[in-house]
């Protein structure tokens, strides 16, 4: 019994600590959108301007991110704004890659569990937002 | 067997000290207005994925709470019919990181209903970023009896003799066990693909037991629809897992153990509550015929903050 206990701690501690150095090592706040890959980056938005996939965005919005960034996108204690000049100038397809992967470090979950046309109508709502 | 299924489910919900010197009714009359108290006061979201055995890459968002109810109902082999109950609670401790407890029960025909143990699992994500296989490592301690039906996992030679066994006599055979799993998973054009690898071991004796869980799913449709609506395409997940012993570690091998496959459907509602439904059915001797699983669950957003403030 004691071995297993013992055996378990360590394999605890090693992943503790290699955890720690991957997200330490995880880029800046401010640099969410500086390693995007070109393919990535070149990437156009099926849904750009489509009305129906804003409306569509703005519900997936409220269910999946409001409680983080605020209802209107606003940000509130626990995320930033994603309104302003960040995200308008940021390439859609930058913006689609970093939901995917979050940031997970600093408490943005990754998303890649929606499917990409539902990340897509997200992003063309984000675009709409002043 | 409704009422089996009731004191089931009781049997799972946590007690509150305060009912220790009260009649066993004011107690269970407590835990429903706990409970009641928990759905009505908290604002919900939706959950996601349909598997109810194997666990794949995704984490709890950080601070929320996700509360489930997994009854499975079966008849084991020369045993009476049982409802296993699985009330679990899972929160986001970080993103990266998932802390979740079990609490369990299992109601058995003609023979009672029993608390069956607890068990608390810690859920890690080692890797940022997203990859083709993203690994989760899976801490689990579990402080169970042998009248324990919850079928959470199948491991080392797990078979339908063990759920016959009657509820007085297993409940007596206590089971402090450690569990370890490998978690991969995928996220490809809508599917999620996920693999389990387990290792379990009794804390007293026995060797190392394994086991495996594999699933796939997909949501129906991949675009969102821009109103809010309840039977739309997107609220229904269909998925297939199947799962299994692996032996132990003396003896490596799929032979002599139980595997079930396992389709299943999960549909959120617009209320953020999240049902999932999922016939299984045994491909060995080993196996239990059919078990068939329900699931009900609800996610409170912020739940850490909110509880934080209350304590204030
Ligand atoms: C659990 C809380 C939480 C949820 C839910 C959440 N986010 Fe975030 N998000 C954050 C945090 C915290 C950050 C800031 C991370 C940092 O500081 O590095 C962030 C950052 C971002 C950024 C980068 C902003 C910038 O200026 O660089 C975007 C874009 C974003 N989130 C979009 C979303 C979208 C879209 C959703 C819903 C699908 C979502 N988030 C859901 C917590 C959350």
């Amino acid at each position: 019994m004691k071995t297993s206990i013992r055996w378990v701690l360590k394999i605890l501690m090693v992943l503790t600590f290699t955890s720690g150095f991957i997200y330490g090592a995880a880029p800046n706040h401010s640099d969410h959108f500086s390693n995007v890959p070109s393919s990535m980056l070149a990437k156009a938005n099926p849904y750009s301007g489509h009305p129906q996939a804003v409306l569509a965005g703005k519900k997936l919005f409220d269910h999946h991110c409001s409680a983080c960034h605020g209802r209107g996108a606003e940000g509130s204690g626990r995320a930033p704004s994603l309104k302003g000049d960040v995200i308008q100038y940021t390439a859609p397809g930058a913006i689609l890659w970093f939901l995917k992967k979050g940031d997970l470090k600093h408490s943005m979950p990754a998303w890649s569990q929606l499917p990409e046309p539902t990340l897509w109508q997200i992003v063309t709502y984000l675009k709409t937002l002043p | 067997m409704f009422l089996e299924f009731l004191r089931g489910f009781f049997e799972t919900l946590p007690r509150p000290s305060f009912a220790g010197h009260q009649n066993r009714r004011a107690g269970h009359l407590r835990r429903a207005a706990l409970l009641a108290a928990f759905l009505v006061l908290t604002r919900p979201v939706r959950g996601d994925d349909p598997y109810f055995v194997t666990y794949s890459h995704h984490m709890e968002e950080p601070g929320n709470l996700e509360v489930g109810f997994n009854p499975s109902f079966a008849k084991p082999k020369g045993g009476n019919s049982f409802l296993g109950t699985l009330t679990e609670y899972e929160y986001g401790t970080r993103a990266w990181w998932t802390t979740e407890f079990y609490l369990e029960g299992a109601a058995v025909r003609n023979e009672g209903s029993a608390f069956t143990g607890y068990r608390i699992e810690n859920r890690i994500r080692p890797l940022a970023g997203s990859h083709w296989i993203n690994p989760v490592f899976y801490f689990e301690f579990e402080d169970i009896n042998a009248a324990n039906k919850s079928l959470k996992e199948v491991v080392g030679f797990d078979s339908q003799s063990d759920l016959a066994e009657p509820v007085s006599e297993a409940r007596q055979e206590k089971e402090r066990e450690l569990e370890l799993k490998l978690i991969l998973g995928s996220d490809f054009k809508g599917w999620n693909l996920s693999e389990n690898f387990v290792a379990e071991r009794n804390l007293t004796h026995e060797p190392w037991e394994f086991g495996y869980a594999v699933g796939a799913s997909r949501p129906l449709a991949l675009e969102a629809s821009p109103e809010e609506c309840t039977f739309c395409r997107e609220n229904f997940r269909v998925g297939l897992e199947m799962y299994g012993g692996l032996g132990d570690a003396h003896h490596f091998t799929a032979r002599g153990t139980s595997h079930y496959l396992a389709p299943m459907v999960s549909w959120e509602l617009p209320g953020g509550v999240t049902l999932r439904l999922s016939p299984g059915f045994g491909l060995t001797p080993h196996s239990v015929r059919t078990v068939l699983r329900v699931g009900v669950s609800y996610e409170i957003q912020d739940f850490g903050r909110k509880v934080r403030k209350l304590l204030h």
